[in-house]
């Protein structure tokens, strides 16, 4: 499998992203660990995107910077929210509230899309939650790096507030730092990098950066500082695989799997190192690592015919780009379209040409009429004959014409008259009059714009000359 | 004075009873609506399941959906795998007149042929149609066909009015021959014959040798199709695998799709090789159907200087779309004032 791209360009623009996230989420994701607040960012990056939903449900385009303003404003309404329902000693737990904005902001974010009857954006307010990392534009890069360092500098000189507000909520009063007033600015803060964020990366990697190097810095540090440093170093070194693996695969996706990779192996180590019993802690993690390459072995089986129709698709699938690329696909293609129109009137025993003369697709039948145009016998010639008579379709009838003359002159002959006469369209009128005079030498006064009232006197000359040569 | 009371009376009465005498159709798509109706013209009332703007994939079953086909007399829509939807919406419409197989029942796409009917069937490759690609209503020669599998339904639930259909199905044909090729060339070689020259892909060759009293044919192909003469034989790339039909017909080259596979953003990889064919193969235009999130062509187009199109796939799904004919002269204009646009624009630069 080649995983790993001939070149690495592509990863410079996500990385720079990766960069500025994991500085700012990491150090974030250690409050919202300690403040035991989960799912916050989930329901906030939700709140934002019902803004976004508001303002396109108004008529605004969702990518709009109105729509982002909108996503702001309502982003600070959950800042506010989240602020005043923390400690208050009720017996509603804050997850609860949390998971309840989450739900009520998705349900009503879809009832908005539902009620905006506008051909754009349904699906543009689906992706703002998908995000896309791998086609960030540096001037997103730079949109978001700015917002990183404005909330970073914020939070780096406020850091004795937030940090008492967080982890010493009990002093905070004490020194005259209002918890309700902090909290909310934390939040507003916090909302401000997210609604930003989550444009570019969704909701499913934000989430992994908030809470996954925090956890693994937890895991291995005391205090803040510490944990901020263990989280960095892993982001950054699982932000670059991520990047680099996913290179023909979703980013999204290939990054929160190394997260969650690496979170098991950090947490492996340290269930080993801090184990009392060595040799139990050994049986333990050999179990996880036995069913891990497990997993892994399942792998390769599973991308394998992924592999295949990548191959398949740049083949056939969209194509080198030939002019002919649609028409030979249409050919056989066409018969398995027709083939059930034309198998109801079959009958048992015949060829498959005859059978195709009575086809109701004109293509069909031009192409059985070419088949036997060469034949001289006189089965395919009375099959010709006989659809001579029932085709609709001037031309091919021309068509028909023509063959049956070469083999057997007086019934073609016939036919050429007959279209001088009863066709409807003048070009074919043209054609067969132009025929007709090569083998007789004149036209006959005959006029193939004209109308047959018109072309009465001429008619009549045909049909005298057409008994002449079939009793000669 | 009396009478004249028991007469408006009666007008009343019969109106309300010609309203009710009219067939309930329900479709899928708006355009299915669109063709019904010009098809159907008074007999008919009809209603569309989906909207123009909607993905016509995924369509959420409502109740309201399921109420509209439970008082339909007919239902049409164009299967090959299109709508997953309908058999949800059929099952609890509980109405078992247009059930699949009833005389109620229409699959628009009977006697179609298909584009792109996969060679084996795996399931590594996502949204596949194992039947080909269902976006036929892209070729308006496909909906003369389509028109006359409407026209059949009709007259299975209304045999009394089957020679108004036929009628009605002739007219209809004609319009498309006429929008299609010009009238000046449907005069001159009807629609039988210029239609069956499309479909083999030798109507241009054809035209182009041919002459009518000493002028040669091609200048007299007018329509849609005289229009596409512009942009015959250029470069696009498309988000997904919607416009196959319309590209054959109009002599358009999807060089490449945005979409890998329907739902996951294009990777990396893919990212790479696009914007690459869009510079050598020097592809200007790049379209896109109106219900895509349009952030990733976008970035496309910004890096390679191509021209972005939102381009609605089915009628209703721009303003300006009102019905099956309103689509194409919206398709072809849009696209024709790209190239003309992206051809200046290479003239000066």
């Amino acid at each position: 499998m080649n995983l790993l791209p001939e070149s690495l360009a592509y990863m410079a623009a996500p990385m720079a992203v990766c960069v500025s996230i994991t500085a700012l989420l990491t150090y974030l994701g250690a409050h919202v660990l300690r403040r035991e607040v989960i799912f916050v960012d989930l329901a906030l990056a939700q709140i934002a995107a019902l803004g976004a939903t508001y303002a396109f449900y108004l008529g605004h385009d969702p990518m709009s910077n109105l729509a982002y303003l909108y996503s702001l404003g309502f982003t600070s309404i959950g800042a506010v929210l989240f602020s005043i329902t923390r400690r208050q000693k009720q017996n509603v737990p804050q997850e609860a509230i949390i998971g309840i904005s989450y739900a009520v902001a998705a349900g009503a974010a879809i009832l908005l899309v539902d009620l905006a009857r506008d051909p754009h954006g349904g699906e543009k307010i689906q992706y703002l939650l998908v995000g896309n990392l791998v086609w960030v534009s540096w001037r997103e890069v730079l949109k978001i790096t700015a917002v990183c360092a404005g909330v970073g500098l914020f939070h780096l000189l406020c850091r004795r507030q937030f940090n008492l507000v967080t982890f010493h909520p009990e002093d905070a009063e004490a020194e005259g730092v209002s918890i309700r007033l902090w909290d909310f600015l934390f939040y507003l803060s916090f909302g401000v990098a997210i609604t930003s964020i989550v444009r570019v990366t969704g909701v499913l990697l934000i989430f992994s950066y908030l809470i996954i190097p925090a956890t693994i810095g937890t895991l291995y540090a005391e205090g803040i500082r510490g944990r901020v440093l263990i989280g960095w170093c892993v982001g950054l070194g699982v932000s670059f695989l991520g990047l680099l693996f996913s290179y023909d695969r979703p980013s999204g996706p290939m990054i929160v799997t190394i997260f969650g990779l690496s979170l098991i192996v950090f947490g492996g180590v340290r269930f080993f190192t801090r184990s009392q019993v060595k040799k139990q802690a050994a049986t333990v993690l050999g179990g996880i690592a036995a069913g891990l390459m497990l997993l892994l072995i399942g792998v390769p089986t599973m991308t394998g015919p992924a592999e295949d129709n990548h191959g398949h698709e740049a083949e056939h699938g969209h194509g080198s780009g030939d002019d002919h690329h649609g028409k030979d696909q249409a050919v056989p293609e066409s018969k398995v379209g027709q083939a059930a129109p034309s198998a109801s009137i079959e009958k048992p025993g015949e060829p498959e040409e005859f059978k195709k003369l009575k086809s109701p697709d004109a293509v069909i039948r031009e192409a059985a009429v070419d088949a036997l145009s060469n034949r001289t016998d006189s089965p395919a010639l009375d099959a010709l004959a006989a659809a001579l008579k029932k085709e609709p379709d001037d031309g091919l009838k021309l068509k028909i014409a023509l063959i049956l003359h070469r083999h057997r002159s007086n019934d073609g002959l016939r036919a050429l008259v007959s279209l001088l006469r009863d066709s409807e369209v003048p070009f074919v009128r043209m054609e067969a009059i132009h025929l007709l005079e090569e083998i007789a030498g004149g036209t006959f006064g005959y006029d193939g714009v004209k109308s047959p009232s018109e072309n009465a006197e001429a008619l009549k000359r045909w049909q005298e000359w057409m008994g002449k040569v079939t009793t000669e | 004075m009396k009478r004249s009371i028991y007469l408006l009376l009666l007008m009343a009465l019969s109106c309300v009873h010609a309203e009710r005498a009219r067939i309930r159709v329900a479709t899928t798509l708006p355009d299915l609506k669109s063709i019904v109706e010009l098809v159907g013209g008074e007999k008919v009332t009809v209603e569309a399941l989906s909207l123009g703007y909607q993905d016509p994939h995924y369509v959420t079953p409502k109740p309201s959906l399921m109420a509209a086909v439970n008082k339909a007399d007919l239902f049409v829509e164009i299967g090959l795998d299109l709508e997953l939807w309908t058999e949800r919406v059929l099952d609890g419409a509980r109405n078992p007149k247009v059930r699949v197989g009833q005389p109620g029942h229409v699959n628009a796409s009977k006697g179609i042929a298909r584009l792109e009917v996969p060679q084996a069937i795996t399931r590594a490759a996502g949204d596949l149609h194992p039947q080909g690609n269902p976006h036929i209503w892209l070729d308006p020669l496909n909906a003369k066909l389509m028109a006359a599998n409407v026209a059949e339904g009709l007259k299975r639930v209304a045999p009394d009015h089957a020679s108004y259909f036929d009628e009605q199905l002739k007219e209809f044909q004609k319009t498309i021959d006429e929008k299609m090729f010009g009238k000046e060339l449907v005069a001159l070689l009807g629609g039988q014959i210029l239609t069956r020259l499309a479909r083999q892909g030798k109507l241009i060759e054809f035209l182009e040798a041919k002459e009518f009293r000493g002028k040669k044919l091609i200048e007299k192909l007018g329509g849609w199709l005289g229009e596409a003469q512009k942009f015959r034989g250029h470069k696009i790339i498309t988000f997904h695998q919607a416009w196959v039909y319309f590209a054959d017909r109009f002599g358009l080259i999807v060089a490449n799709t945005i979409e890998e596979k329907p739902g996951m953003p294009p990777s990396a990889k893919r990212k790479d090789i696009l914007i690459q064919q869009v510079k050598n193969e020097n592809i200007r235009v790049i379209a896109v159907g109106t219900y895509y999130d349009t952030s990733v062509p976008e970035a496309m187009a910004e890096t390679t200087g191509a021209k972005l199109l939102v381009l609605p796939v089915m009628t209703e799904g721009v303003n300006d779309v009102k019905d099956y004919f309103g689509l194409f002269d919206y398709l072809i204009g849009h696209l024709r004032q790209a190239f003309d646009e992206a051809e200046k624009e290479r003239g000066s630069p």
